[in-house]
């Protein structure tokens, strides 16, 4: 099964998106006067989570760019 | 913390995006509801509820365009902000041709996102205002006898009560009383509201006065 890079770009932009908008919800939670810790807690975990997928689609797109290269010069 | 009313209604096939866009929301001080799919949605949707759309653009099954365009053929005006994985030009033309308020590129930066659910919210409670105050002149303008009815058409027309008693061949006194149950029955306090009001449900002046009138 071959992917293609633009969709495996495109799959990085979910836990980007997910990532930025858990840090901007964290920090406005913050703003409150009484912070919910546990659910900023849960906020740092699901961003830890969507990191960890974000570099593993990472991976593939650079599993894919090599094989593409030495597909090329052989 | 927020003025405008309305729920924001979530649809997005990812659990990640779901999750921080409620977050996102609801810590800006917003009332959301997060739905899997645009079938969800719709089983749950209740087109009376004030509020906006944030749709994802991809969603398996019935995606973002098609049910957008299942809410427009049912009449709904719900204003839509659409997501997108990626800068689908072509899409976002259509998505916007079609009526949507806004188009973003995840990721989506808060206070984009921010200052396009105000746009929406602003819009549908614009919207819904309008739609109550057009619902509110249709009925008055039931309560009209058919001579009064005529007699509207006439006086929002700019024709001065002489002219309109000579269009239908009766007494100008008559037609003093006609105006002014019509003013009342709608509760219009000048020509201008009158007109307004008219306007709202779609009678409009004549162009010529003439037209209305057929004199010769």
């Amino acid at each position: 099964m071959t992917e293609a890079p633009e969709d495996i770009a495109h799959e990085l932009r979910q836990p980007l998106a997910a990532i930025l908008s858990n840090a901007q919800a964290a920090c406005q939670m913050l703003l409150a006067s009484r912070p919910d810790l546990a659910e900023i807690r849960e906020i740092l975990e699901d961003i830890i989570e969507s990191e960890r997928r974000a570099a593993g689609i990472l991976q593939r797109l650079e599993n894919l760019l090599r094989q593409r290269v030495a597909g090329g010069s052989s | 913390m927020r003025q405008l009313a309305g729920t924001l209604f979530i649809v997005d096939d990812e659990a990640e995006m779901r999750r921080s866009l409620t977050r996102l929301l609801r810590s800006a001080g917003y009332t959301t509801r997060a739905y899997a799919t645009a079938t969800d949605f719709l089983s749950a949707h209740d087109p009376a509820a004030p509020g906006c759309l944030i749709l994802d653009l991809a969603l398996p099954g019935m995606n973002g365009l098609e049910l957008q365009q299942t809410l427009t053929s049912t009449g709904c005006r719900r204003p839509i902000i659409f997501l997108s994985g990626r800068s689908d030009i072509p899409k976002s033309v259509r998505a916007m041709k079609s009526g949507a308020v806004n188009f973003l590129t995840k990721p989506v930066e808060m206070h984009d996102l921010i200052a396009a659910v105000d746009e929406a919210l602003t819009i549908d409670e614009a919207e819904r205002v309008a739609s109550s105050e057009r619902h509110g002149v249709t009925e008055r303008l039931a309560t009209l006898t058919p001579r009064e009815r005529q007699v509207l058409g006439h006086v929002v027309s700019g024709r001065i009560n002489k002219q309109i008693a000579a269009d239908l061949g009766t007494a100008e006194k008559t037609i003093k009383v006609h105006r002014s149950r019509v003013m009342r029955k709608m509760h219009a306090g000048s020509l201008v509201e009158l007109v307004k009001l008219a306007s709202l449900v779609g009678i409009q002046p004549a162009a010529n006065s003439h037209e209305v009138g057929q004199r010769h």
